[in-house]
């Protein structure tokens, strides 16, 4: 064993030391990131099962007009979403010139869901001419 | 005359400055066999975390063409039973024939056979009520795209309480993705 195998020895060691920590790291980092956003995907769809939960639950009516139905619906879901912790936003919203509710949650890494509700699938309101797809379109 | 030595002498015994030699050059090859291994776990890690993500953002993407789909089926139900309720009871197929006798047009009846959703266009592949007393229909959605995603729903209907010659949807059920097909 001489001074330039030891050397060798140790340069070559302390580069594959070196690399394995930044790799390590890497990994660490993105695993953590993973980690977040299946937390909350989880919460976000723990909100889009609230919401189908409330869906299932009200009384089928006719005797509202869409329009009316969609503010009430608007109410009972704002009022009976559970509240979403740090780092996902939730949104909901009346769709202009339509009947439907966009319901939209956002949370880190450009993750983004968004569904509409209409009380006409839900029974709460019939027909009516009154409104058009147009704003549906548009807002998603 | 002395006789010759066996020539299966153990090598050790026959140059016994060997093993002194192979001690010489031990510290470069238990330094590269560490660092293969340092940078065979690192990478293990390192896949393992590529692999997390793929899947993350391959749930994402399922979870969005759900979504745009459950969007698209509460827009079609929203418009049959508010544009053209007479069709509820009635199977795609016979969509056209029946619609005059409701007073729509046949491009009344071709924009309730599409439509679109998040800048994503959707078609109506199949909509049955279902057969004898069973208040209820089945809506198929296909996505338009690159990658045709169906799903199915199942609609609860009853007689509206307004007027019992029409109907109410009163639930829509996700009955899941039936997957893309080229």
């Amino acid at each position: 064993m001489n001074l330039i195998e030891v050397v060798v020895a140790a340069a070559l060691f302390l580069g594959a030391c070196s690399g394995a920590a930044q790799m390590g790291a890497s990994s660490a980092q993105a695993m953590t990131k993973g980690r977040l956003q299946g937390q909350q995907l989880e919460q976000i769809e723990a909100q889009f099962l609230a919401a189908a939960a409330l869906l299932r639950q009200v009384e089928p009516s006719s005797d509202l007009t869409c329009d009316a139905a969609a503010q009430q619906l608007h109410s009972q879901l704002a009022a009976s979403l559970p509240p979403v912790e740090a780092g996902v936003v939730r949104q909901l919203s009346l769709v202009p010139g339509s009947i439907h509710l966009q319901l939209t949650l956002a949370g880190e890494g450009g993750l983004r869901r968004q569904r509409l509700y209409s009380p006409a699938a839900a029974g709460l309101c019939g027909p009516v001419s009154s409104w058009s797809q147009e704003g549906a379109h548009a807002a998603l | 005359m002395p006789r010759a030595l066996p020539s299966t002498l153990p090598r050790p015994l026959r140059c016994p400055c060997a093993l002194q030699n192979r001690r010489d050059g031990f510290a470069l090859p238990v330094a590269l066999g560490g660092s293969l291994l340092l940078l065979l776990s690192s990478g293990s890690l390192q896949l393992l975390a590529l692999h997390n993500r793929a899947r993350v953002v391959d749930q994402q993407r399922h979870l969005q063409v759900e979504d745009l789909l459950a969007s698209a089926a509460q827009q079609q139900v929203a418009a049959l039973v508010t544009q053209a309720n007479c069709l509820l009871a009635v199977d795609l197929a016979q969509w056209a024939a029946v619609a005059p006798s409701c007073g729509l047009g046949e491009d009344a009846v071709a924009a309730l056979q599409q439509g679109q959703v998040g800048g994503q266009g959707y078609r109506v592949a199949a909509y049955r009520p279902a057969a004898g007393a069973a208040a209820s229909a089945e809506l198929e959605l296909q996505l338009t795209g690159e990658r045709p995603w169906r799903a199915v729903y199942r609609l609860g209907l009853a007689p509206a309480a307004a007027s019992t010659a029409q109907l109410q949807v009163t639930a829509v059920q996700e009955l899941g993705l039936r997957g893309a097909r080229a």
